[in-house]
């Protein structure tokens, strides 16, 4: 007999794993000592063996500096410990002592976390810090999905040790993200300790400071634009007492003059069909979802965020009913068997149909896409039936992926685009229709992959039809539109910033820190303040091209082309540069910086114009006398308005940017924590909207008087 | 060093700071784009009509030095 301790990524995978390998598929859950909490240990029986399988909590170590120098720039020394140590925050204790009591007594170790960087790190840590492992001497399990018989084949044919390469990769990328991360955030915040006294966090991080470049930057082109006048024509036609729209032939058109001419030529006249066109149009069945294309269409069809969409993702594969979310493939091996994944799919109402039709082909062939993965498949069903614990979202998700999975089979779809060209006094214009010929894999997408057709009126070549209307609309070449989390994810993609398993908590983070804010992503001040300064001072911290480069040096590790020292090594030499070049204009830096968070502080308080005098400006301010806070006019200060008003004292208060609907006062937000934010009127004491209860809670002097508001709002 | 004459914020040289120059730069560059489209138009009627229609998408800080030359009158 044989004792083997199987190191997992989370409780729920260790669940699964076991489950899998026990031959009854009943683990037992073994006893364990009173401090290690609630930390599941489960034993599994195979062929006379006993598998241990301890889950992680995520990342058990972590790297901290290695100096008690206090808070200093450049900080280069490092060293792993127990996150828990690193941060009292982490809960992980529990973990670490479950495998290391394990790892005394068990020797032949197998990691069985996710197969990919993180993973590797996470399985690599716990071996070679809690259980004393030389890496060389561990096993490696290998799989894609959380079903039995991915788990069981994984664990018979195990890899003999870790991915080295892989390992260091890990290690590496850790270490770096730590080294850049902590010397440009003190580096930042620093700055401005050093030239004005005062104390702002700033942070920024290798990936951070280039992808909010690309937020700050848009921002820019936004803030900066300034259009060009064009006009469109507007014009319908009367078909049987039916007015139907058509578009002239130029889209837009440069000058008022050129546009009021069309209409005066065509104005009253009627049109003639002059001609009536069609082409075929073959769309090839989608190639298979990886992360990103599965985060793209589910913001597309629900709105979820890349990282809502990930979380989801990642609870339906550890229910074993998706494969490993985590892949940039976008092509199957032979591994996979589809048609016993089909007929799987058949045992579900939703899927049976589709999925018999699939399986009454003699050739079931997946399309593929240009991305390859080497570690794991693209983004399938396992064919497991779907439970009944699953939150909406991820039943949605699950929906998509299944129903993609059944479109990388179909044929080609064919439409028809047609369109019907009318000329009115030789200006010409258009109706567009389309048909769809053949559904082809639209069927098996459906409901995501519908066409909307548009059928041709009932027409002929040389018929004539009544002009209803025409005029001109003045319009304007619009700004380039904003990033919204979706969109500035395949923008990471496409510059190659960060990976995929990063690449959303990467936006979270940007979020969190304040520099960006809104679904249709807007760069603070604090955000833009940020990469203006550094786009003048220090322009490598936020270099794209830098943070590729490293990006590259760590793909280099994985394939053995570097070593990890090396590439670190590297990566000192690089950032010690920038260092040096930041703390020679680190006094400027730091003025710029406080003067852009005091300005940012400034634009918090004004809600806007003053109504009463227009021309003073509505702020959150406070009483000197009394320390209460109040909205009132900055034409006080020249004695010009004296306009002001109570508010709630309690929470934080920040300009709405919207204005009262009854009496037009620009409004503000309060933000308590545990509640909903709400809405309310600065000149709540005169608005025809404010409930009378209000007043007279507020005349009678009875606590919580604007209280009654929040109930109103919320 | 310097205040950027729209919105005093801290620059090293110069009238205008980055952001402001990009959006002066902006303003200059399309003009004639506008003279093009109504046939007629004046610098001052142009900054009028960029600094006061709210249908018009104008960047916020292109609208900030349209406003500033509007009350220095001056190109």
């Amino acid at each position: 007999m044989t004792d083997y301790l199987c190191i997992s990524e989370k409780p729920t995978a260790a669940k699964r794993i076991a489950t899998a390998l026990d031959e009854k598929g009943k683990p037992k859950k073994l006893p364990v000592p009173r401090n290690f909490g609630k930390i599941p240990v489960w034993e599994s029986m195979r062929k006379g063996d006993r598998i241990v399988t301890i889950p992680a909590l995520g990342h058990l170590y972590s790297t901290v500096e290695d100096s008690a120098g206090g808070w200093h720039y450049p900080a280069f020394s490092y060293k792993w410990t127990p996150s828990y140590l690193a941060n009292e925050k982490n809960k992980t204790r529990p973990f670490i002592l479950a495998f290391k009591k394990f790892g005394k007594e068990i020797s032949n170790v197998i990691i069985a976390t996710d197969y990919d960087l993180e993973g590797e790190v996470i399985g690599a840590t716990i071996a070679k810090f809690a259980c004393g492992q030389d890496l060389a001497n561990v096993k490696r399990m290998r799989f894609s999905t959380l079903t039995k018989s991915d788990i069981v084949n994984s664990f018979e044919h195990r890899d003999p040790t870790v991915n080295i390469n892989l390992v260091n990769a890990g290690f590496a990328r850790h270490e770096i993200d730590w080294l850049f991360g902590i010397n440009l955030t003190r580096a930042l915040t620093l700055s401005i300790k050093h030239a004005t006294g005062r104390y702002k966090l700033i942070t920024t991080g290798r990936v951070q400071g280039p992808t909010l470049r690309f937020v700050a930057d848009r921002e820019r082109d936004i803030q900066t634009f300034v259009p060009i006048p064009r006009w469109v024509i507007d014009a319908k036609i009367d078909l049987d007492g039916d007015e139907i729209f058509i578009e002239y032939n130029k889209k837009f058109l440069s000058s008022l003059k050129e546009a009021e001419k069309v209409v005066v030529e065509t104005a009253g006249r009627d049109g003639i069909v002059k001609e009536i066109g069609s082409r075929k149009i073959t769309q090839k069945p989608p190639s298979p979802f990886n992360l990103g294309t599965l985060q793209s269409e589910a913001y597309r069809h629900f709105g979820y965020t890349p990282s809502r969409t990930l979380r989801a993702a990642e609870t339906l594969y550890l229910n074993a009913l998706i494969s490993y979310p985590r892949t940039s493939s976008q092509q199957f091996t032979s591994a996979i068997n589809h048609r016993d994944i089909l007929t799987q799919l058949t045992k579900s109402d939703p899927y049976r149909i589709r999925a018999n039709k699939l399986l009454s082909k003699s050739k079931i062939q997946p399309t593929f896409g240009k991305k390859k993965d080497p570690a794991h498949p693209p983004i399938h069903p396992t064919g497991k039936k779907l439970a009944g614990n699953l939150r909406n979202e991820e039943r949605n998700l699950y929906n998509l992926i299944v129903c993609r999975y059944l479109a990388i089979f179909g044929e080609p779809s064919i439409k028809n685009g047609l369109r019907l060209d009318l000329d009115i006094n030789g200006h010409i214009f258009y109706f567009r229709g389309m048909k769809v010929l053949k559904k082809g894999w639209l069927e098996f997408y459906a409901p995501f992959g519908r066409v909307d057709e548009v059928e041709l009126p009932d027409l002929a070549v040389g018929d004539v039809v009544k002009l209803a209307y025409i005029n001109h609309k003045q319009s304007y070449t619009q700004p380039p539109a904003r990033y919204n989390p979706n969109s500035l994810l395949k923008k990471m993609e496409e510059q190659e910033l960060g990976t995929k398993a990063t690449r959303a908590s990467t936006i979270d983070i940007l979020y969190n820190r304040g520099y960006m804010e809104d679904e249709s992503i807007n760069a603070t001040d604090l955000g833009f303040a940020v990469i203006d300064t550094l786009e003048k001072n220090s322009p490598d911290i936020i270099s794209i091209e830098l943070t590729r480069k490293l990006q590259r040096e760590i793909e280099n590790i994985q394939t053995g082309k570097k070593t990890r020292e090396a590439v670190l090594m590297e990566s000192i030499v690089q950032l010690k540069d920038i260092l040096e070049k930041f703390h020679k204009r680190e006094k400027i830096i730091g003025i710029t910086l406080q003067e852009q968070v005091q300005n940012l502080k400034q634009r918090q308080r004004i809600l806007g114009k003053c109504p009463k005098c227009k021309q003073g400006e509505l702020i959150i301010t406070r009483s000197i006398r009394t320390k209460k806070r109040f909205v009132g006019c900055t034409g006080f200060y020249k004695k010009q308005c004296d306009w002001s008003a109570p508010i709630p004292q309690k929470g934080y208060a920040a300009p709405a940017k919207k204005n009262c609907k009854h009496c037009g006062f620009p409004m503000l937000t309060i933000r308590r924590k545990g509640k909903r934010p709400f809405t309310i009127c600065p000149n709540w004491l005169n608005c025809p909207g404010t409930p009378d209860e209000v007043i007279d809670n507020y005349r009678n002097n009875k606590a919580g008087a604007l209280d009654v508001f929040v109930e109103e709002e919320t | 060093m310097v205040k950027c004459v729209v919105c005093q914020s801290t620059i090293e040289k110069g009238e205008y700071c980055d952001a402001h120059t990009i959006a002066k730069n902006n303003l200059e560059k399309r003009f004639s784009d506008w003279q093009k489209a109504y046939e007629k138009m004046s610098w001052k009627e142009y900054l009028t009509r960029i600094s006061d229609d709210a249908d018009i998408p104008v960047g916020e800080w292109a609208k900030e030095v349209a406003i500033y030359l509007l009350e220095q009158n001056k190109k």
